[in-house]
């Protein structure tokens, strides 16, 4: 799937679960995650993250800052999208923002697609 | 006659190797561009651009340079956790944009600096790495959490550690964005600045 794929994928999800657009997103993007194999230590942010947008709200930054982390004490800075695992947590950081516009739709669809291998990245 | 025959043989023979050499001589412009790209340990948009407008061609040499094109836009994609590239040869954003389109991007954005009379042109790694002048990659890692997925992964950061890296302070410049391909809002047009960059640009007082 590309950007454009996921962001048509949440548009559907908002219209028959009546959701808005973002927590849509990131329903979408969550199945694909879930469905992935994590590293060990980025699996309780994912559980977080499925929790927080099923309407259970969690600490969804300390979660972020928690990614961060695990990204910066593994790679050197910016090398970690060079590497699957830093790739992955890439893509769960998409999960774990709070809010999001259409341009923050667009990009986070975009580069998601680019973390998981799908296409090339907007950011 | 058999002077005449083998007169006639040694011609054939010449046309042969000409054609020979001819088929596997790409354009002079396509290979300029492919062999700058191929020996240095960076690529420029510059190199990419010319090659890419030459595969636009409908003979068998455009088949050829659409295999170099792709060969390039794949070292191109996988050489970013070198060094960060030169500036990109394009003096606006727009022209960052369509030249970024024509080497392959369909989605990201290009980015133009301008700071006394100087402009830096860049355009977004597309999901490869990029390595920042060490003064930006400090003010971004004093971003505040929550960080996109994308963080440090922008233009923005390209054009700033360009300036910084030629000695030039972007304090009092302004910055200007824009998409590539399918990206928001559509090719060629202004795209919002994310809120990591935001803050980056704000600390190096540029104007957006």
């Amino acid at each position: 799937m590309n950007g454009q794929d996921y962001l048509d994928a949440a548009g559907h999800l908002a219209r028959t679960e009546g959701l808005d657009p973002w927590t849509a997103l990131m329903r979408i993007l969550l199945a694909k995650l879930q469905g992935m194999d994590l590293p060990a230590p980025l699996r309780p942010a994912l559980v977080q993250a499925a929790s927080h947008w099923s309407g259970h709200a969690g600490d969804l930054l300390g979660e972020n800052a928690k990614v961060w982390q695990y990204i910066e004490a593994a790679h050197p800075a910016g090398a970690d999208v060079d590497a699957p695992d830093g790739r992955a947590a890439r893509a769960l950081l998409c999960v774990l923002m709070p809010a999001g516009d259409d341009e923050a739709r667009s990009m986070t669809a975009e580069w998601f697609a680019a973390m998981t291998g799908d296409e090339q990245a907007a950011g | 006659m058999r002077r005449l025959m083998s007169f006639f043989v040694s011609l054939l023979g010449s046309l042969l190797l000409l054609l020979v050499a001819m088929a596997a001589d790409p354009s002079p412009d396509a290979g300029t561009a492919f062999v700058s790209s191929a020996t240095s340990d960076t690529y420029t948009y510059d190199g990419m651009a010319s090659v890419a407008h030459g595969s636009t061609t409908s003979s068998s040499r455009g088949v050829v340079l659409a295999a170099v094109v792709r060969e390039v836009s794949g070292r191109a994609e996988g050489v970013s956790a070198r060094p960060r590239e030169p500036p990109v040869a394009a003096n606006t954003a727009d022209a960052a944009a369509d030249a970024a389109l024509a080497g392959g991007r369909t989605t990201g954005q290009a980015v133009e600096l301008t700071v006394g009379g100087q402009v830096f042109t860049d355009v977004s790694t597309g999901g490869a790495p990029r390595m920042l002048n060490g003064a930006v990659q400090e003010a971004l890692d004093a971003v505040p959490f929550p960080r996109p997925g994308w963080h440090g992964a922008c233009a923005e950061l390209g054009c700033l550690s360009q300036a910084l890296d030629a000695g030039v302070n972007p304090a009092g410049g302004s910055i200007r964005a824009v998409a590539i391909g399918t990206s928001n809002p559509g090719h060629g047009l202004p795209k919002v600045i994310c809120t990591s960059c935001s803050i980056v640009l704000d600390f190096f007082g540029v104007r957006r």
